[in-house]
């Protein structure tokens, strides 16, 4: 009997004494994130099946070259990245033809030209002209 | 006639005007509670603000520590930070005072700010065991992000209700034993197995994909660097191949690097996880996960 009433107390007395709600611990759970693997959305919603031939040369170039490199590229988007939006965007001409240019600039010498990416801290080169003049801080 | 009509309607307007009834402070300050409660936590923000502008330092202390929580809750730390702080310095209490250091506390954890948090847990009187358990929650969350993991185990295992829960401790202890193992992945060691080897870092991190990749890359690269010296010359081979060798043999080393920082990451992040878990299934009437 004792003994019983001696751990009911103790039970009451260690309800009296937790001090966390459960919102304060779920708070808490906001501080370490999970490393987050890169998702490229961009080869995804093929209109045809050039698209789909050039998004999975993009995927396999990402998945087996590129990441065994070291980050070399000096934009954002990267010239891979670059490479498959300017084809899906302006086609099978002139889409090789702007990742060629984009290719050719990706050099470290011309910096001074082109904004910096608020996020990755990379020269700014979108494909299409009209996102290029989004205000981002210098 | 007309002008009198004008002159009488404007009369009318200001005499309506006068009579408007305006909005009282405490009528906002109700508002703003309300949408506390209901978590409308910005349009909270509005009213509170607009409750200090024209309260002034009257209504402070009403309003400081809801306006903070309100800044927590809605990802804003260093604003929490301030308007706790106001808060801290207008209250006498000292249960309240230690209330207000803990959200303090979490606002600078999430801020970043460990260190501060830590200096701050100093001021709290933990005078009653609901206080000594809450410091101890906050030292062992703050020890953790320090990377302190001694200090963390010491301090969880001070917050976990033992005697309710006898299995808790065991769980901490496992926890953190498998934080210790995590030293065995030391980005620097695994970049040199990789150095040594390509892929043999990443096998060593568990990334067998990416391990193959590097070993069949890099080995390919040589394989064609023999071929070009077998049947062109040592010239040739040196120009053509060496450099894409070179680039994809240190690239491997150093992704090795960065698996080694991800794996130890994922696993703080699951073992943390765990830890908040067992905390959550000591709450008071919560049913146990």
């Amino acid at each position: 009997m004792t003994r019983i009433i001696c751990t009911l107390f103790l039970a009451w007395s260690s309800l009296l004494a937790w001090g966390q709600s459960q919102s304060e611990i779920a708070q808490m759970r906001g501080l370490t994130q999970a490393p987050a693997r890169p998702q490229w959305s961009i080869a995804q919603d093929n209109q045809d099946e050039f698209q789909l031939a050039f998004s999975g040369m993009f995927l396999l170039y990402k998945n087996f070259i590129s990441s065994q490199d070291a980050s070399r590229c000096n934009f954002t988007p990267s010239c891979s990245e670059y490479a498959l939006e300017a084809i899906k965007s302006r086609g099978l001409l002139a889409g090789p033809l702007a990742a060629f240019d984009r290719l050719s600039r990706c050099t470290s010498v011309n910096q001074e030209d082109y904004t910096r990416h608020p996020e990755t801290g990379m020269l700014y080169d979108p494909v299409d002209p009209a996102e290029e003049r989004l205000p981002l801080p210098r | 006639m007309r002008l009198i009509l004008i002159c009488l309607g404007l009369l009318l307007a200001l005499i309506g005007t006068g009579r408007l009834p305006a909005q009282t402070l405490p009528q906002t300050l109700a508002f703003a509670e309300a949408q506390l409660a209901l978590g409308q936590y910005e349009t909270a923000i509005k009213a509170y603000r607009r409750v200090l502008y024209f309260g002034g330092d009257s209504v402070g202390s009403a309003v400081f520590a809801p306006l903070a929580d309100c800044y927590l809750a809605t990802g804003q730390a260093r604003q929490a930070q301030r308007y706790f702080n106001l808060a801290y310095a207008q209250t006498r209490d000292d249960s309240l005072r230690n209330e207000l250091l803990f959200r303090k506390v979490a606002a600078l954890l999430l801020a970043g700010q460990d260190g501060l948090a830590e200096v701050d847990l100093l001021s709290v009187q933990a005078n009653t065991p609901y206080f000594r358990q809450k410091l101890a929650f906050y030292e062992g969350v703050t020890a953790f992000q320090r990377e302190d993991f001694d200090r963390a185990e010491r301090a969880f295992l001070q917050a976990i209700d033992s005697v309710a829960f006898p299995g808790s401790p065991q769980v901490v202890r496992r926890l953190f034993a498998e934080q210790a193992r995590l030293r065995r992945f030391n980005p620097r060691k695994v970049r040199w197995m990789s150095v040594f080897l390509p892929g043999l870092g990443q096998l060593y991190v568990g990334e067998y994909r990416y391990a193959a990749n590097s070993l069949l890359l890099t080995g390919g690269l040589m394989a064609l660097f023999g071929y070009v010296f077998v049947n062109l010359s040592l010239i040739d081979a040196l120009f053509s191949v060496m450099p894409w060798f070179q680039r994809y043999y240190i690239g491997g080393y150093q992704h090795a690097y960065r698996l080694a920082e991800e794996k130890i990451q994922g696993e703080r992040h699951r073992i943390f996880q765990q830890l908040l878990d067992e905390m959550t299934s000591q709450i008071p009437g919560k049913a146990t996960d």
